[in-house]
């Protein structure tokens, strides 16, 4: 039973690693884009004040 | 809300199929519960194939329609089937070990097995090593190409040399009492929504990128258009 534990560890943990890994990932990306997002606002806008 | 849905069903499906797995399926009357590793081996091995075939695919459409979208897609398929590969690996020598008495033997299978993984391995390599983007992709692509040939080996390796891993559908017909068989497509039905979650979710990574790319270069013109103003 000990070997069927440790290959159902393994599989399980392998794609929860995928699964934290992207999702980090995502994310990451969400919030790096809308910071994106707002600072050419800010860049567009600039102009118009000059 | 789609992805959410997804991977409610693919959990619930997942859950459904350990249970079975592990409480409802018989216990089988030659080799007892240790076969139970079946039920995570096949689906991980059927897991790995579909993701190089996809792999495949979209190899060949990069290189006819050079899309950078079958590029990407061919490289996600290719990491999602390494990591499935190597748990099929892994599962296999425990199971080997406590069926055969040795955790690796050199049967085709695992030999075979072995090829293959190491061939996409390779592919993985060549997309880190090559500077020049285009000549990655298109090497990638042909490389990839390539490494499927051994796909069919490993597949088709029990029935093309005497080996001693089990054939659970032969010519003789199918080596599972039907409460097993259900588990084990239950199984493999899970296996593969939890990939096409997996595959989606790597995706929107791509995609997200590919608009954080396109952000930072517009800032860096405008930025760079200011100065030079």
């Amino acid at each position: 039973m000990l070997d069927i534990f440790l290959v159902s560890v393994i599989y399980w943990l392998s794609l929860l690693v995928i699964f934290l890994w992207l999702n980090r990932r995502l994310v990451l990306l969400t919030k790096r884009l809308s910071e994106l997002e707002g600072g050419l606002e800010e860049q567009k806008k600039e102009p118009d004040r000059e | 809300m789609r992805y959410n849905l997804l991977l409610f069903f693919a959990i619930g499906l997942s859950v459904t199929a350990s249970y079975a797995a592990y409480i409802t399926a018989p216990v089988d009357a030659v080799t007892g519960d240790i076969y139970r590793i079946l039920y995570i081996h096949v689906p991980s091995a059927w897991v790995c194939y579909l993701a190089f075939s996809l792999s495949l695919i979209t190899s060949i459409l990069f290189l006819v329609q050079r899309k950078e979208v079958y590029d990407i897609t061919a490289e996600i398929t290719a990491i999602l089937g390494l990591v499935y590969g190597a748990v099929a690996l892994l599962s296999g020598s425990i199971w080997a070990n406590a069926a055969w008495g040795s955790y690796w033997n050199w049967d085709p299978r695992e030999t075979t097995t072995l090829i293959l993984w190491i061939a996409y391995l390779g592919y993985i390599s060549i997309k880190l090593s090559i500077g020049d983007i285009e000549r990655k992709k298109v090497i990638g692509a042909v490389y990839n190409i390539t490494a499927f040939l051994t796909v069919p080996l490993s597949y088709l390796s029990i029935t093309l040399i005497p080996t001693l891993h089990p054939q659970i559908v032969s010519i003789t017909g199918i080596s599972l009492t039907l409460p097993m068989l259900t588990t084990l497509l239950v199984s493999l039905f899970a296996a593969t929504i939890l990939f096409v979650y997996l595959l989606r979710l790597a995706s929107t990574i791509w995609s997200l990128e590919r608009k954080v790319n396109a952000l930072v270069f517009e800032q860096g013109e405008q930025s760079g258009g200011k100065e030079n103003a």
